[in-house]
C-alpha cells in the first residue's frame, strides 16, 4: 500500500484540473506560433515593399537625367565635345539639384567622342589616359542595355571616394545606343537610405552584394570589409533564396534587390514590438476555464465518492460478529453493483458461518462422545493393580495405550474360581467405532463364557461361532485366551491367530509358538486347538498385540519380532509393571515421534511360587 | 499404495505396492469388492506388498466371503516371506487360496 493516501475525489479533481491545465498550455503554445508564423509573414510583407520603395528610389534617381540624356542623345552628333561639354554643363547641374543625395550626374558618349559630369571635372584634359570605357559604370549600363541598374561600389575617379552609380544606356530616337547616363551615389549617403529602411523597431538593414560583403552598415569600418555570412554564421544558400530566418529571438530577412547585381537587402530585428502582444484575454479565459473546471469536478467528484464514501463507512462497520450490515447504496453504477454484490457477499457469508458453525458443533459433539466412548471402554478394563493383593503366588500387570482414536485392542483377567485364574489379550480389526463396537462384544463373550466353567477351546468355539452371525462387515479378532492353574502353574491356553507370545523359562524369553489357529468371527464352526505348558517358578509369560511389534518409526521400518525379543531379555529381573513400561520406552524410542498408529496392549504374567 | 490392474479376459490381475494398513485398506476395498462384480477370477499380486495390518486382513476376508458368494476364485500370488507369516499366524493361510 502506498505511504499516502489520496482519495478519489482528490484524484478526480486533480486529474480534470491537470487536464485542462494541459489544454490550455497547449493551446497557448499553439496560439503563440501561429502568432509568430503570422508575425514572419507580416514581416516578410514589410521588408518586400520596403524593397520596393528602395527600387522606387533607385528608378526615381535618374529619371530626370534619363529624360535630359534621352533629349541630348538626339542632337550630340550634330555638335562637337566642345559644343556639348558647354549644353551638358549648362544642363545637369539644373537635373542633379533635384536629387541632393546624389553626387554628381555623367553622361558620356559612347564612342568616347564626349564626356560631361554636373561638377566641372574634365578627365581627358587632366589625363591622356583615362577611358570611359574601361570605367565600372559604363560597363554596367552596357550589359543591361535600356535598363536601369546600379554598379557595385568601386572609386571614383575624381573623388577618390567609394560610390556606386546608377546608369543607363541612352538611346536616340531610332533605338541606337549612343552613350550612357548615370548619377554617383557615395556609400555614406546610401548607408543613410538603407538605414532608414528598418522594418522592425530595433532593427538594423543592411544591403550586401552577392557574397554577402557589406555595401552599407551602421558600422562604416564594416562596409566592403566584413561579411553577413560569416557575422551571422550563415549559409551562403541563404543568398539564392530570399526568406526569413529565426535565430536567437532574431528574424533575419533576406529579400533580393531588384535591378541590382545580386545585392540582397537585409533586416535583422527581435520583433519585440510583435511579439509584445497582449496576452491578457487569453489568461482570463484559461484562468476561467481552470476555475469553471473546478467546479464541476467538485460537483462530478461529490456525485461520485459521496456514495464510495457511504460505502466504505457501512463496510467499516462490519465485523464478523456482526453480518447483518448492508449497504446502502442504489446507484445505477459500478457502485451500486458493487453495494449489491457486497450486500448479496456478506448474506452468503452469513449463512456459510453459520453452517459451518453449526458443523464444528457437531463434530466437537461427535469429537466428545469418541472421547467418552474411548474412556468407557479403557475403564472396561482392569486397571486397578495390584489386581489381586491378597494372591501372593503369582503377579499379573497389563496396560493399554490407545491410539488417537478407539480402537479395539483388549485384556482381560479374572478369577473363575479360587484356583483358575483366565487372561485375554486381543486385537479387533481395523479402528474407529466399529471395532469398538466388536470388542465390547467380544470381551462380553469371552468372559461370560470363560465364567460359566467352559475351557478355553470350547469358549472359544463358542464364540467364534456368536461373532460370526450377522457380521456383514468382516470384522474379525485375533486373541488368546488362557487359563492359570494356580497351585501347579499348569497354563491352558488357545491362540486364535495373534501373535504369539514370549515366554521365559530358566531366566531367559523364548518364542511360545505353537500351530496356528483361525481368527475368531471368520468362519463358523472351527475347532480350536488348545495348549497346556507349566510355569514353573519364576517363569513369565508375556503377551502382547501387533501395537508393538508393527510400531513404525519416521522411515517406515517396523519395530519387528526381533527386536522384541531383544529387547524384551534387556529388562530382566524387573518387576511386572517396570517390565511392560520398560517395553513401552523403547517403542517410544524407536518411534522416535512417529504418530502411534495402532494400540498397543501388553500383559504380563508371573509364577512367582506353587502352593 | 498403489494398486495396478490388468485384465486378462475373465481373468483380473490386482498388483499392490507398498502397504497395506488402516489407512489404505479402504482404498483396496474399493478396488477389490466391486471387482467381483465382473471378473471370472481374480488374483492379486502381492510380489511388492511390504506390509499388511489387520485391516488389510479383513478386507481379504470380505474378498474371501465376496468370492464364496459369487463363485468367483480369489487367489494370491508371490506372498512374501513376511506376509507369508502374517497369514500362518492368523489362520488366514487355512482359509485363503495362496499359490
Amino acid at each position: 500500500m502506498s505511504k499516502f493516501f489520496y482519495s478519489i475525489r482528490f484524484r478526480i479533481h486533480a486529474l480534470n484540473v491537470g487536464l485542462v491545465f494541459a489544454i490550455s498550455v497547449a493551446f497557448l503554445v499553439i496560439f503563440l506560433e501561429n502568432s509568430r508564423r503570422t508575425n514572419s509573414k507580416h514581416l516578410e510583407d514589410i521588408a518586400k515593399k520596403t524593397v520596393q520603395y528602395l527600387n522606387a528610389d533607385i528608378q526615381n534617381a535618374l529619371a530626370p537625367a534619363i529624360d535630359m540624356a534621352n533629349y541630348v542623345a538626339t542632337f550630340a552628333d550634330d555638335y562637337d565635345l566642345e559644343q556639348n561639354t558647354h549644353i551638358l554643363g549648362k544642363m545637369l547641374p539644373a537635373v542633379s539639384s533635384a536629387f541632393e543625395a546624389y553626387y554628381g550626374t555623367t553622361l558620356s558618349r559612347f564612342d568616347g567622342g564626349w564626356f560631361a559630369t554636373a561638377t566641372d571635372w574634365d578627365p581627358y584634359s587632366t589625363n591622356p589616359n583615362w577611358d570611359q570605357l574601361k570605367r565600372p559604370w559604363f560597363i554596367y549600363a552596357m550589359q543591361s542595355p535600356g535598363k536601369i541598374t546600379i554598379t557595385d561600389p568601386y572609386e571614383d575617379s575624381n573623388t577618390g571616394e567609394i560610390c556606386v552609380t546608377i546608369v543607363k544606356t541612352v538611346a536616340d530616337s531610332t533605338g541606337k545606343i549612343k552613350g550612357v547616363v548615370g548619377v554617383d551615389i557615395f556609400l555614406d549617403k546610401l548607408t543613410e537610405i538603407i538605414n532608414e529602411h528598418k522594418i522592425t523597431e530595433d532593427g538594423k538593414s543592411f544591403l550586401v552584394d552577392a557574397n554577402g560583403l557589406y555595401i552599407t552598415h551602421q558600422d562604416t569600418s564594416k562596409i566592403l570589409e566584413n561579411n553577413i555570412l560569416e557575422d551571422m554564421k550563415l549559409d551562403k544558400s541563404i543568398l539564392k533564396k530570399q526568406g526569413i530566418k529565426f535565430r536567437d529571438g532574431m528574424y533575419i530577412t533576406f529579400i533580393a534587390v531588384p535591378n541590382t547585381p545580386n545585392w540582397h537587402f537585409v533586416s535583422i530585428g527581435s520583433l519585440k514590438s510583435l511579439d509584445k502582444m497582449d496576452l491578457t484575454p487569453i489568461l482570463i479565459i484559461i484562468a476561467i476555464f481552470i476555475v469553471l473546471s473546478i467546479i464541476v469536478s467538485f460537483v462530478l467528484g461529490s456525485r461520485i465518492s459521496k456514495p464510495i464514501k457511504k460505502l466504505t463507512d457501512d463496510v467499516s462497520k462490519l465485523g464478523l460478529s456482526d453480518l447483518d450490515i448492508r449497504v446502502e447504496v442504489n446507484t445505477n453504477d459500478e457502485l451500486g453493483i458493487l453495494a449489491r454484490t457486497f450486500n448479496k457477499m456478506t448474506a452468503d457469508l452469513e449463512v456459510s458461518i453459520e453452517t459451518s458453525t453449526r458443523e464444528r458443533a457437531e463434530k466437537e459433539r461427535i469429537g466428545a462422545e469418541l472421547n467418552v466412548a474411548k474412556d468407557i471402554q479403557v475403564s472396561m478394563l482392569p486397571c486397578l493393580f495390584p489386581a489381586f493383593p491378597h494372591r501372593t503366588e503369582f503377579d499379573i500387570y497389563a496396560s493399554m495405550q490407545p491410539a488417537k482414536e478407539v480402537g479395539g485392542d483388549f485384556y482381560d483377567f479374572f478369577l473363575i474360581d479360587d484356583n483358575t485364574l483366565a487372561a485375554v489379550i486381543a486385537d479387533v480389526s481395523g479402528k474407529g467405532v466399529p471395532a469398538a463396537l466388536f470388542m465390547v462384544i467380544a470381551k462380553t463373550l469371552i468372559k461370560n463364557n470363560a465364567q460359566s466353567g467352559k475351557s478355553p477351546k470350547e469358549v472359544f468355539e463358542i464364540v467364534n461361532n456368536l461373532l460370526c452371525e450377522n457380521n456383514e462387515a468382516s470384522m474379525f479378532v485375533s486373541a488368546i485366551l488362557g487359563y492359570l492353574d494356580i497351585p501347579t502353574g499348569k497354563f491352558t491356553f488357545v491362540n486364535a491367530g495373534h501373535n504369539p507370545p514370549l515366554l521365559r523359562t530358566n531366566g531367559r524369553f523364548n518364542w511360545l509358538k505353537t500351530e496356528p489357529d483361525l481368527v475368531l468371527a471368520v468362519m463358523e464352526n472351527i475347532s480350536y486347538k488348545q495348549h497346556e505348558i507349566t510355569l514353573n517358578r519364576g517363569d513369565e509369560l508375556f503377551m502382547y498385540t501387533d501395537g508393538v511389534t508393527e510400531a513404525v518409526n519416521n522411515k517406515g521400518d517396523l519395530f519387528n519380532n526381533q527386536r522384541l525379543l531383544e529387547v524384551a531379555n534387556n529388562y530382566l529381573d524387573l518387576s511386572l509393571r517396570e517390565f511392560i513400561v520398560s517395553i513401552k520406552c523403547e517403542v517410544d524410542k524407536f518411534a522416535d515421534g512417529a504418530e502411534q498408529a495402532d494400540d498397543i496392549t501388553m500383559l504380563a504374567l508371573k509364577m512367582k511360587y506353587h502352593k | 499404495m498403489t494398486i495396478n490392474k490388468t485384465q486378462d479376459k475373465g481373468k483380473l490381475t490386482i498388483s499392490i505396492e507398498g502397504k497395506l494398513d488402516a489407512t489404505t485398506a479402504q482404498e483396496f476395498q474399493d478396488v477389490l469388492i466391486p471387482a467381483f462384480d465382473d471378473a471370472r477370477e481374480i488374483v492379486l499380486d502381492f510380489e511388492k506388498l511390504t506390509y499388511i495390518s489387520s485391516a488389510g486382513l479383513r478386507v481379504l476376508l470380505a474378498g474371501h466371503k465376496k468370492s464364496f458368494a459369487k463363485d468367483v476364485p480369489m487367489k494370491i500370488i508371490n506372498v512374501s516371506e513376511d506376509i507369508t507369516e502374517i497369514f500362518t499366524m492368523t489362520g488366514f493361510a487355512s482359509i485363503l487360496s495362496i499359490m
